[in-house]
């Protein structure tokens, strides 16, 4: 049970935002992270494009044999997505605590520009308080 | 019976001004100074001298006396004697923490009462009788008026109060207290 | 015209055919120019008392005393407004100027409508007039009147007889911002310095007010407010005394 990282992607599908709270994954540099997070944007593109419901939001949970991605779609097209455990119970309430965070910490920071990597002291201090501030 | 209302911004620029002709009852005060006082004839501001000093000459008095013009109720004198009242104002203000200042300054048949807000602006009101609680309650609206015009974003300490709205209002309560 | 009445219109509208005839034809317009409104206007003042503006003359000024502004709205409108000014200073120093003088304008209203209502009902309503009580007047007064909340403290300096500060340790417009490293001298709470500094003016204490970040292990944006007084404040002080 552990929360490994915490992604934000862009409308466009840049990461803006990428942060490692434990141990488990396979480090990576930024630049691969940056690849992942634009082909994750792809993939979740093509889950709510193919959906035989008709319109969909797209992938939600998406589940590999030692871990697991949680994506939350906001309204304006901006994804978290957590990477977790596959016995993490709750991940969509911290989703939903970490959006509400991005609103308050982010969107209402005038020195934030929209669309851009996220550099706010505010937000790291807040994550930090709701995950944990790194390797446990 | 007149009633002059100056508004005066921190900075001493008017920003309003009304003469209210009152319907009430004139209670005279005597001046004083006007019996006191020689005719003068030489100087060339004769005419002033006579209008501030409140002699009533012959080239200034009607008949009928509703509206007495000219004499002390000349419009340069008037404001003359509300600017001059405003160094005693400051005086006051200074030590006395109430808003209303009753009859501050005296001149001839004028009394100046004046009120302060906290903002630092002079409601300065030249009347001719003594009518102390009308003249607060007077005030009190003006008060309440300014600062709802204030509270308009366009209006700054230095935006002279046009509103037709205000002045209705203003002459609405000098005709309910003066 | 007709937009202006709209009763004369709907009534003729639905009276006769011929009514856009009427009102397309400039000799039939001309004839209702030439009487100017003054039938029309009291019935339609009469009919729509909704329609006529709002006027903020007809408002009682306690309407909105207890009411509460939305905190997020708050912040996004002040957020917006620090991003405006950005665009249009040179430096820090120009920015915290042009904050100052926003708050200022905020101030002066402040003042005038809280000592109108606290005051206004009395009988004789009162001003500040020596200077520690007031500055506790905007430590408690103000702020809960700006904020909902007093300020934190108020401290006089050791070295300088002039300078007194005013502390908040969570000032409610910096709650969700973080300024950039290279900013770091930057305080949005200049804002407030300026509503503190016109309140001052206001009552006859003209100083030079400023906004500083004093963090604190516990309180990271720990914000304290400096006022300078002009030398005519201690000397009134002094005479008073």
């Amino acid at each position: 049970m552990a929360i490994f990282s915490l992604w934000v992607i862009n409308k466009a599908g840049g990461l803006v935002y990428q942060r490692n709270f434990a141990e488990g994954l396979a480090q990576l540099t930024s630049n691969e992270y940056l690849v992942l997070a634009g082909t994750l944007h792809g993939i979740h593109a093509i889950t709510s494009r193919l959906s035989p419901m008709g319109s969909s939001s797209g992938a939600q949970v998406i589940e590999s044999e030692s871990f697991k991605m949680t994506i939350l779609l906001t309204a304006t097209a901006t994804k978290f997505v957590l990477l977790t455990s596959l016995t993490e119970h709750n991940p969509d309430n911290v989703l939903q605590k970490v959006y509400e965070i991005y609103s308050d910490a982010v969107m209402k920071n005038p020195f934030h520009t929209p669309e851009m990597p996220i550099r706010s002291e505010g937000f790291d201090t807040r994550i930090a308080a709701l995950i944990g501030t790194g390797q446990t | 019976m007149s009633h002059h209302l100056f508004l005066l911004s921190p900075s001493d620029t008017p920003l309003y001004s009304l003469t209210h002709y009152s319907t009430k009852p004139v209670n005279n005060v005597s001046s004083p100074l006007a019996s006191n006082l020689p005719n003068w004839s030489t100087s060339a501001f004769a005419g002033t001298l006579t209008a501030l000093s409140g002699a009533s000459g012959s080239a200034h008095q009607t008949s009928s006396g509703a509206v007495r013009m000219g004499g002390g109720q000349d419009r340069h004198v008037i404001q003359m004697i509300a600017n001059a009242s405003l160094d005693v104002i400051e005086d006051i203000m200074k030590t006395q923490s109430t808003m209303f200042l009753k009859s501050v300054d005296k001149f001839n048949e004028w009394t100046v009462s004046a009120f302060i807000t906290p903002g630092n602006m002079k409601f300065v009101l030249l009347h001719e009788g003594k009518n102390d609680d009308g003249i607060k309650a007077f005030f009190t609206d003006v008060w309440e008026l300014y600062v709802k015009a204030m509270l308009n974003p366009f209006h700054t300490a230095h935006t002279p109060i046009r509103s037709p709205v205000f002045d209705t209002r203003v002459r609405a309560s000098a005709k309910k207290y003066l | 015209m007709a937009y202006s009445q709209p009763h004369s219109r709907v009534s003729v509208l639905s009276t006769s055919s011929q009514s856009s005839v009427e009102h397309l034809s400039p000799a039939a317009s001309s004839t209702r120019f030439s009487l100017p409104s003054i039938p029309a206007t009291p019935g339609f003042q009469a009919s729509r008392p909704a329609g006529v503006r709002p006027n903020i003359y007809d408002r009682n000024l306690n309407k909105t005393r207890i009411t509460e502004v939305s905190g997020a709205a708050f912040t996004f409108l002040f957020s917006e407004v620090v991003q405006y000014t950005q665009k249009r200073v040179s430096g820090i120093n120009d920015l915290e100027r042009r904050l100052n003088t926003l708050g200022y304008r905020i101030g002066t209203r402040v003042l005038e409508l809280m000592v109108w209502r606290t005051e206004a009902p009395s009988k004789a309503p009162k001003r500040e007039i020596r200077f520690l009580p007031a500055l506790m007047s905007i430590h408690t007064q103000v702020w809960r009147a700006v904020f909902g909340k007093p300020a934190d403290a108020i401290e006089k300096s050791v070295e300088n007889a002039d300078e007194y500060m005013i502390i908040d340790n969570d000032p409610l417009i910096e709650r969700y911002i973080s300024v950039p490293k290279d900013m770091s001298q930057l305080s949005c709470s200049s804002f407030t310095a300026g509503i503190v500094e016109a309140v001052l003016d206001g009552l006859g204490f003209p100083a030079r007010v400023t906004a500083h970040n004093t963090p604190t292990t516990q309180f990271p944006s720990r914000t304290t407010i400096l006022i300078k007084l002009e030398k005519s404040v201690l000397e009134r002080e002094e005479v008073l005394k």
